[in-house]
């Protein structure tokens, strides 16, 4: 009985690893600093990993068909710079807006076609969009830093639910909101649709998945394409917390938005993950940033920090994986 | 104040050097050539500085040609070996890439033909030309103080400051010269010097509202960019904590914008006209055989919301009427003598 139960826990934490270190770390923070659990706080964390958290839905599923886009600070900084440009020039802000967004899909499009359409790897065709989209949106912004003023992207960094003020808990933000549906609306995609499960089928095995008559380059332009309008729509949610276009704005986001992925525990090989769990990816690493700057710790341990962190998400991953394969 | 000294004395023997080269250029038969490579052309702050430098050519009296890598190191190699082939008497450059110059910079020596460095040193500069950003960490750190011991009757208070990428010079100057100036006021403290990553306004945003939560008591931040603190200043407002005060570093426009409007109490402009001014009279000077400091950092103008009124007026002339702006003034007697006559508004 009892060792039933233990191996039944044993294989529930090694499937999910990534929750329990959530957990563990969770617990830990709120017992070493009097203010890690304060709802405010906790509600900081949630508007603070927003960004990377949009941009890890698109980067999870392109990571699962094999592939990695190193291009979503572009395609977030086209949505950022664009809307903004417009929004100053005089355009109303769904035009700006809808206009932003095309540009930041565009970059996926252009992802799409290097891909699959001339067939260069996709490190070597990301990073060229990566460097060439935020130059493009530069030109056009003629390198000037752009104030963010309009009522929209204000509405969206102000806006909270009511909160339980006897209680002094404020109410929680539009922004985590809205992260928190797009997560709930790609996990049902990836569950419920035909599209989710071709993605796993490239994933696990292109060759067969195209035999069996998944039209994989189809799927795979499709995947590049969200990657980039999700990056797109984590531009707005920037563009709104900022409030200034400043010419590197989200530049590296490439980085904690891999980080994310990892630490949720897909693979970078693809075939295995869940996009829900890229959400505790970015959860873990935004709280251990938090928690950081809370505890006091000099910023150059921070950084160490941060990527020590992803090493042993990598690491851990690796064990659990080979620790199932012995079993 | 021993470094403002030996500005003013940098000062006061340029301007003698200024008078000596008067003679130098009656000397010449034909007027002298100076090249100018520059990084690009699109950016509003290099086409300030080539303004500048047209303004030094058309006192002096020289020929000024400006050249442009477009933002491409190996472009910018070719326009400096252009300005080699062509026998200009002098060359200002600001390299892209130090490292790329090593075989142009030794053509320019063959060629006799001296060479004036902004920003990096690259082996064979006559001299380097840069601005003096510890120095202006230091002038924040003083207008901080200022704040604080107007607020408390007292210097004292507790400050946190926002910082660029570790390991850049000029993070480390930005906010070593403020520092090192705090040093002497020992009830200010500052509680947290941290990271934006790579000047990051998502995550000076992050780091403000963590120092919201960590020290409730906190009483001003520094910012080393407009980038960093306007989006500061916007957490602020939303947490209703607009009694913390914030100085910044920049000039920026959006930067000015936020003087103006009080949610930024100062920052610090660095006069792209100014610095283009200097930059091409240094190669001209060197070209006329006048002895020149083997470094010139030229310091920024603190813009507070007091003088911003003086300082706007400032920005109108570099632009308007640039052809009688003192520019062989040091900056803060400029900037003083601009607050004082316009006052704030």
């Amino acid at each position: 009985m009892i060792t039933s139960l233990r191996t039944r826990l044993r294989d529930w934490m090694s499937g999910n690893s990534a929750l329990v270190a959530l957990l563990a770390l969770f617990i830990f923070f709120g017992i070493t600093s009097g203010t890690f659990l304060l709802p405010n706080n906790i509600f900081n964390i949630f508007r603070q990993m927003s960004v990377v958290a949009v941009l890890g839905i698109g980067m999870t599923l392109v990571i699962l068909i094999g592939g990695i886009d190193l291009s979503v600070s572009s395609a977030l900084f086209m949505s950022a710079g664009l809307s903004a440009l417009l929004l100053r020039d005089g355009t109303s802000a769904p035009v700006a807006i809808g206009v932003g967004l095309l540009a930041a899909t565009m970059v996926g499009v252009i992802n799409g076609l290097l891909i699959e359409g001339v067939g260069i790897s996709p490190v070597i065709a990301t990073l060229g969009t990566l460097i060439g989209g935020r130059g493009l949106a530069l030109v056009l912004m003629n390198n000037a830093q752009i104030r963010v003023e309009d009522p929209f992207f204000e509405f969206i960094a102000i806006t909270r639910t009511p909160g339980i003020e006897a209680l002094n808990i404020p109410g929680l933000p539009l922004i985590a909101i809205i992260v928190f549906a797009l997560y709930l609306i790609a996990a049902l995609l990836m569950r419920r649709t035909i599209y989710g499960r071709m993605v796993y089928a490239i994933g696990g095995n292109s060759t067969a998945a195209r035999l069996s008559g998944v039209p994989v380059r189809s799927v795979k332009m499709l995947t590049y394409i969200q990657c980039s309008f999700s990056a797109g729509i984590a531009g707005l949610l920037i563009a709104a917390s900022t409030g200034v276009i400043s010419p590197n704005l989200g530049s590296g986001a490439e980085f904690f938005t891999i980080a994310a992925v990892v630490l949720g525990g897909t693979r970078l090989s693809g075939g295995i993950g869940r996009v829900e769990r890229t959400l505790i990816g970015a959860l873990i690493l935004f709280m251990t940033l938090n928690w950081m700057t809370i505890r006091r710790v000099p910023t150059e341990w921070q950084q160490a920090a941060t990527g020590l962190l992803v090493l042993a998400a990598i690491i851990i991953d690796r064990l659990a994986q080979r620790s199932r394969e012995a079993s | 104040m021993n470094r403002k000294m030996s500005f003013f004395i940098t000062f006061v023997a340029l301007a003698m050097l200024l008078t000596l080269s008067i003679g130098a250029v009656g000397a010449q038969d034909a007027p002298l050539r100076i090249g100018l490579v520059q990084l690009g052309t699109d950016n509003p702050f290099w086409i300030a500085q080539v303004a500048g430098g047209e303004e030094a050519a058309r006192r002096n009296g020289f020929e000024l040609i400006v050249t442009s890598g477009e933002g491409d190191v190996t472009r910018q190699v070719e326009a400096f070996e252009d300005l080699v082939n062509q026998g200009v008497d002098a060359i200002s450059i600001n390299p892209l890439d130090a490292q790329a110059f090593g075989p142009a910079m030794e053509a320019a020596a063959a060629a006799n033909i001296p060479v004036v460095c902004l920003f990096s040193m690259m082996d064979g500069c006559v001299t380097v030309l840069g601005f003096e950003e510890r120095v202006n960490g230091g002038l924040v750190a003083q207008y901080a103080v200022q704040l604080l011991t107007e607020k408390y009757g007292e210097p004292r208070g507790n400050v946190a400051i926002l910082l660029g990428a570790l390991g850049q010079d000029i993070n480390t100057n930005r906010a070593g010269g403020f520092t090192d100036v705090l040093a002497n006021y020992p009830n200010i403290t500052v509680v947290a010097a941290e990271s934006t990553g790579n000047w990051e306004a998502d995550r000076a945003v992050a780091l403000t509202e963590n120092w919201l939560t960590a020290y409730p008591d906190l009483d001003l931040i520094y910012g080393l960019s407009d980038s960093l603190t306007v989006p500061a200043s916007d957490v602020l407002k939303r947490a209703g904590r607009e009694d913390i005060m914030l100085v910044s570093y920049d000039g920026t426009e959006v930067g000015l914008a936020g003087v103006a409007d009080g949610s930024l109490r100062s920052t610090v402009a660095l006069l792209p006209q100014y610095n283009g001014f200097w930059n091409v009279y240094a190669a001209y000077l060197v070209a006329s055989d006048v002895q020149f400091p083997a470094t010139y950092y030229m310091p920024g103008a603190m813009v507070t919301t007091e003088n911003l009124a003086g300082f706007q007026q400032l920005s109108v002339d570099l632009a308007e009427n640039i052809g009688i702006f003192p520019f062989e003034l040091p900056v803060g007697n400029i900037v003083a003598d601009y607050g004082a006559r316009y006052g704030s508004e």
